[in-house]
């Protein structure tokens, strides 16, 4: 990397750590820490949640993804805004109303200790993990780019972070990410711009796209009911709102972010701000994969994007074959990039048998290029038979560094590193509040000084770097980075979601419908005894109205009791289970079923399994010792 | 009581809003699809 690059990167990571720090150093108290002073406006908080959920894996797998697949991601992200909109309804005013430092103390009030410290539980094993592979990220990259060990690459990142996070909490994860999201989105919209004028004169944007689309690139919307497709607007809408009201609502990364607002109104206007940007923002990034893609259309690619797996090709007896297959592929990109030609001038014609038999040849050309693809990763696999071959998460990384101009080189790489830096230390934050405040100040050490809290918050925070750089170190790079990353989130967001439903929703002896069932059994039971009796007798009315209201108060007492903890506590747990099952059950092959849908699965059974078991137990035997939450 | 949003009149109407102009998107992208396609 050219020396300019160095100092760009270096220069702009180094300068959001050093400011983060300065504007931190006078945090003394636990509060201050964990909470901030509530004292941010509503566009620091939109931007600290935006980037708290933009990772590096965001700026890495999205366009490769988009490479590959083309723009049908973007529905993944159709039930954030909806999730906003929930969330600033009914969830953001009770937070506010009890002044609570984690989302979990609320469950205390509702439901007891256990399922406070159950769920707390379970976010700490799923952004325990999530965190591991935030690091893990951009450490494959820079390992590839600077020829360093992976661990080693682990180790400076996760010790960056870990730095500025431990030193001003909460706050310095809030200033430091308002200046990574300023980065971030420049570099991207500078990419974007660079690719389009990379693109072949004859071509140029208007008709780049138009190709693109023909190409299957731009199918943005499947409106298709396919519980197997993991990308659908059904998923999106249905699986996605239920996974971002978890993840938003019920993620202590996330509610952090909005609990340090000003006030209400400032967070709310902060979710309204990432419910509003959040879809065009994943649309851009997706675009500029598409862009990456249509650039290397023109451009010859190589034959495998991750170029540390072919180093271990050379130098061995199949480097003869692999220069083959390079040959291969070259000689394909040349005949693909003529029939594209021939595509480009059918669709200047309108012509549409001719358009029809040229996307014919270029998919078939694709088809052959992709048989030699995976005859290179045939090689790969038999020198490393553990090295990972998909290779679309590298493919970004590829332009960056080879077809950008000096400097800006830097800048994307800071870029990748913000976005890794500005949502790991948003986890490890919010792992060191759980950590501290629901567990070990709940359960350990109730008792002792807010500095001695303090400095416990400030070790978690270290703890949990250490154990996410150690899951860095042994994670795997299955199909796709971010998807592993969601998949995780779909195994645990569920079940807190459910949870929380049931703590928001089924709180209160439903007066009104436990009325409504007696008086609508009482009319059903009069009716049935009018019409049963031969003379059409008033006292068989009456008769018959008394048994249905007497069973209709039965029933509306049982049916609309509120659910309480020992239900909601076995019902989580009983979920968690069968999520696993369904988890393991998928991955044999047994079942199919995406990811997405887990979350909407998880999240009826927490309601459904709860309300069940509330039925039949004995209110007052469900009741735990309610404490006063700490 | 509960301070109002500094556009608009009440929060319903901001909701609304957000909801619309998604509606919006999503037309768009599908629009994105047919013509492209």
């Amino acid at each position: 990397m050219n020396p300019l690059d160095w100092i760009v990167m270096l220069g702009t990571l180094l300068g959001i750590v050093g400011y983060g720090v300065w504007k931190t150093r006078n945090i003394k108290t636990t509060k201050s820490y964990l909470l901030g002073d509530h004292d941010l406006p509503w566009w620091t908080i939109g931007l600290s949640v935006m980037a708290t959920q933009a990772s590096a894996i965001t700026f890495l797998s999205t366009p490769g993804q988009a490479y590959q697949d083309g723009m049908e991601f973007a529905q993944f992200y159709f039930g954030l805004p909806v999730a906003m909109v929930i969330l600033c309804i009914f969830v953001l005013p009770i937070y506010y109303q009890l002044k609570v430092y984690t989302a979990y103390e609320y469950l205390e009030s509702r439901f007891g200790r256990p399922t406070r410290t159950f769920t707390a539980l379970l976010f700490l094993i799923s952004r325990g993990l999530a965190a591991g592979l935030t690091i893990y990220a951009p450490a494959i990259i820079l390992s590839t780019i600077l020829g360093w060990s992976l661990n080693f690459t682990i180790l400076f990142i996760g010790i960056l972070v870990i730095f500025y996070t431990m030193a001003g909490g909460t706050k310095a994860v809030s200033v430091t990410q308002k200046q990574q999201m300023l980065i971030i989105l420049t570099g991207m919209v500078i990419a974007g711009v660079l690719l389009v004028f990379k693109l072949p004169n004859d071509i140029g944007f208007d008709k780049a796209v138009k190709i693109a689309g023909k190409l299957e690139k731009l199918n943005v919307v499947d409106f298709s009911f396919d519980l197997s497709n993991r990308y659908t607007f059904w998923s999106g809408m249905l699986g996605g709102v239920f996974l971002f009201l978890s993840y938003f609502g019920t993620d202590q990364s996330q509610v952090s972010r909005y609990l340090s607002g000003k006030s209400l109104k400032e967070s709310r206007l902060g979710l309204i701000f990432n419910g509003l940007l959040k879809v065009p923002m994943q649309f851009m990034i997706l675009f500029v994969g598409i862009l990456v893609f249509l650039f290397f259309q023109y451009t010859a690619p190589p034959v495998h994007f991750n170029q540390g797996n072919l180093d271990k090709i050379y130098g061995t007896p199949q480097e003869a074959r692999l220069q083959e297959l390079e040959d291969q592929h070259l000689e394909l990109w040349q005949t693909k990039k003529e029939a594209l030609y021939s595509l480009s001038s059918a669709i200047d014609q309108s012509n549409e048998p001719a358009i029809q038999q040229a996307k014919m040849n270029v998919f078939e050309l694709m088809e052959k290029e992709q048989q030699v693809r995976t005859e290179v990763n045939d090689l790969i696999l038999q020198q490393a038979p553990n090295a990972k071959t998909k290779d679309t998460d590298y493919v970004f990384i590829t332009f960056i560094i080879n077809y950008l101009p000096i400097g800006l080189v830097g800048l994307l790489l800071a870029v990748i590193f913000s976005a890794a830096m500005s949502s790991t230390s948003s986890e490890l934050n919010a792992l060191a509040t759980t950590s501290v405040i629901d567990i070990y100040r709940r359960s350990f050490k109730t008792e002792a000084s807010d500095r001695h809290y303090l400095f416990a918050s400030k070790g978690m925070t270290v703890v949990w770097g250490i154990i996410a750089m150690l899951f860095a170190v042994t994670a795997d790079l299955f199909e796709n980075l971010i998807q592993a990353v969601n998949i995780i989130g779909s195994l645990f967001y569920g079940t807190i979601l459910g949870i929380f439903l049931v703590a928001f929703f089924f709180g209160k002896k439903d007066k009104k419908s436990q009325g409504l069932t007696t008086v609508t059994l009482a009319i059903v039971g009069g009716t049935i005894g009018l019409l049963w009796s031969d003379t059409y007798s008033p006292w068989a009315g009456l008769r018959g109205s008394a048994i249905g209201g007497i069973v209709g108060n039965y029933l509306g007492t049982r049916l609309f009791q509120p659910v309480k903890g020992k239900a909601v506590f076995i019902g989580a747990i009983l979920t968690e289970a069968i999520i696993l099952l369904l988890f393991f059950a998928n991955q044999q092959g047994i079942i199919q079923i995406a990811f997405l849908w887990l979350n909407l699965i998880g999240c009826i059974l927490v309601v459904v399994i709860s309300w069940v078991i509330q039925l039949f137990l004995n209110n007052a035997e469900t009741e735990l010792i309610e404490t006063e939450p700490v | 009581m509960e301070e109002q949003p500094p556009i608009f009149k009440s929060w319903n109407t901001l909701y609304w809003i957000v909801l619309i102009v998604h509606a919006i998107f999503i037309a768009l992208f599908y629009l994105i699809t047919q013509m492209y396609s």
